[in-house]
């Protein structure tokens, strides 16, 4: 063979070897569409050793470790005193521990240690406060029922050895969703909803809402309740505690105005399920956990956290109107929740202050003061609801902003009653 | 030598198999070409399964990929973006770092919304539509790709 020979001898190899590689890269060696399914022992809840089964899951699931600042700067997963943004927490949780300690919450990984060093609670408290922390509330709740709840709580972290994880969601047999949290399940039954009976879509929301929910601590039992039987509004929530349901009245009475006060937790679900998105049937899986792809592999992203790190993924399915034209969207209705929210938050602290200069006036009116009261803790409440929630105004926006607007309504109606019960116009 | 060699070939015999290896590589192509026009091919690449699927349940399915997603002007063109695209989806394919989520860029966008109007632009002549933009993606985007046909996820076994 001569030179120009060998030359073309390698040219043609090459070109084979190359167009071969491509020929089995497309076709002949596809991607793989089927996950062997692995089962997982029951009561395994370590979800290192999920992971070595569900590895794309799994490293999505450790991002979760992240801490960060959201993309429009509300919330995130850093976690910050709340009330370095928001002073007029510590007027309006006066008395409770939420003045004292009210962080930011972190990614799911967290649950558990953040619940350690959280200054609202000790070893001491009740053990209701690890429902929602960790998957180990399965065994808990098999052994006991809701006895649990009543148990020293550093009794239970100890057995509990893992946050929020595979198995808070995930049935170890066969990977179907499910959810453990029991105050869930007795709350939807009172509506006549049968959870075993969810469909797929329901189920990538139920898993979610089982603990991103509103809650109260039943009287003596420490049973976790959830406040549905009336419906999901603020309005309807409110309505529902006016009933005392099970002797319940207040989480606490505020020192300065005597009002007693109820405290929301994170209604997340109750705001995204009556919003535009929900109502239309989005799931929270749909836009927090976007399906995304691995070497051309399909699988769910476990990262769970704002859409807007994952507008592709998440909005572009349904919105194509691109990342910037998305993002401005959801800053607006964040910045006009979020400064609404400040104007309620400090009316209502105001109010506090009002009712406890009528209270120390001779002769005041105290059926007049306790009207303000009254029209105080509603203030409170709905300024609470849209403040405590993840969102920041956007799972709802139009119920969250004029909820606000009722907030701020209210707490100006409470100080005119002050006013009047104690037969002045200045305080 | 070679030289030599060449002289000593028939000038008639030379041009007659010219013809012979035009002929041969111009059939090569055109069946190349027609192969790699059919929806089938698109449809065997694995980022491409959903789009073909409700492509099939579409009430556009008797035209192919390339009617509606190639320009129709002129045979340059339509074979200049077929090659372009045809070398940029090979890559990512081999290499496997498409997203779940495709989408247009600005100029498949035009591309798709010229050949919609092939057909339909009477449709929007007498209308306001026809001095503005005519982007009839913008409101019918899920007419061919609907969704809730999605197929090419993962089956748990």
């Amino acid at each position: 063979m001569n030179r120009m020979q060998k030359i073309l001898v390698l040219f043609l190899s090459v070109s084979v070897l190359f167009f071969a590689l491509i020929t089995v890269r497309v076709w002949a060696i596809k991607p793989p569409a089927v996950m062997k399914l692995t089962p997982i022992a029951a009561g395994e809840y370590d979800p290192a050793l999920w992971g070595k089964s569900y590895p794309m899951e799994y490293n999505s699931y450790q991002k979760n470790l992240d801490m960060a600042s959201s993309p429009t700067g509300y919330n995130g997963s850093i976690n910050y005193q709340k009330a370095e943004r928001q002073p007029e927490l510590y007027v309006n949780f006066k008395g409770n521990p939420f003045s004292k300690d009210y962080t930011e919450d972190r990614g799911h990984p967290y649950a558990l240690e953040d619940l350690l060093h959280s200054k609202r609670i000790s070893p001491t408290s009740k053990g209701a406060c690890i429902t929602c922390k960790t998957p180990a509330i399965e065994q808990f709740y098999n052994q006991t029922g809701w006895a649990f709840a009543n148990e020293p709580l550093g009794n239970l972290v100890q057995q509990a050895k893992h946050p929020v994880t595979c198995g808070n969601c995930h049935d170890p047999e066969t990977m179907a969703l499910r959810v453990i949290n029991p105050a869930f399940i007795e709350a939807m039954s009172r509506q006549g909803v049968d959870v075993a009976k969810a469909n797929r879509q329901e189920m990538r929301s139920y898993v979610c809402g089982q603990c991103h929910a509103e809650y109260y601590f039943a009287p003596n039992t420490n049973q976790v309740v959830l406040p549905w039987d009336k419906g999901f509004t603020p309005q309807e929530i409110y309505e529902y505690y006016s009933t005392k349901p099970n002797g319940f009245e207040q989480d606490f009475i505020h020192p300065d105005s005597q009002t007693p006060i109820l405290k929301a937790q994170h209604p997340d679900y109750e705001e995204s399920s009556t919003g535009t998105h929900g109502k239309f049937g989005v799931s929270c899986a749909d836009c927090h956990m976007p399906y995304m792809r691995s070497s051309g592999q399909k699988y769910t992203s476990h990262w769970v956290t704002s859409p807007l790190r994952t507008v592709r993924e998440s909005c572009t399915p349904c919105h194509t109107q691109g990342s910037e034209q998305l993002y401005n969207q959801v800053r607006a209705i964040q910045d006009n929740t979020w400064q609404l929210q400040r104007t309620a938050g400090t009316t209502v602290a105001h109010a506090h202050d009002v009712l406890k200069k009528a209270r120390d006036i001779p002769n005041v009116n105290n059926d007049e003061l306790a009207n303000a009261r009254k029209l105080l803790r509603q203030a409170q409440w709905y300024w609470d609801y849209v403040a405590a929630a993840n969102s920041q105004g956007f799972h709802n926006s139009v119920l969250e902003l004029h909820t606000l607007g009722q907030s701020i309504d209210l707490a100006n109606q409470a100080m005119t009653a002050a006013n009047r019960a104690a037969g002045r116009n200045d305080l | 030598m070679t030289e030599n060699r060449n002289l000593k070939i028939n000038p008639i015999f030379l041009i007659f198999m010219g013809f012979v290896a035009a002929i041969i590589g111009m059939l090569f192509f055109a069946t190349g070409l027609s192969y790699a026009d059919k929806p089938t091919f698109c449809g065997s690449c694995h980022s491409m399964q959903h789009v073909y699927t409700s492509w099939q349940n579409s009430n556009h399915q008797h035209f192919t990929c390339g009617d509606c997603h190639l320009p129709q002007e002129n045979i340059l063109a339509k074979l200049y973006v077929k090659g372009e695209n045809g070398l940029r989806h090979t890559y990512h394919e081999v290499l496997r770092d498409y997203p779940d989520t495709i989408s247009f860029t600005t100029t498949a966008n035009s591309i798709a919304n010229n050949n919609c109007l092939r057909c339909h632009a009477y449709v929007v002549a007498p209308t306001p539509l026809a001095a503005g933009e005519k982007n009839c993606i913008h409101c019918h985007r899920n007419l061919i790709h609907g969704r809730g046909q999605v197929e090419g996820g993962v089956t748990v076994e």
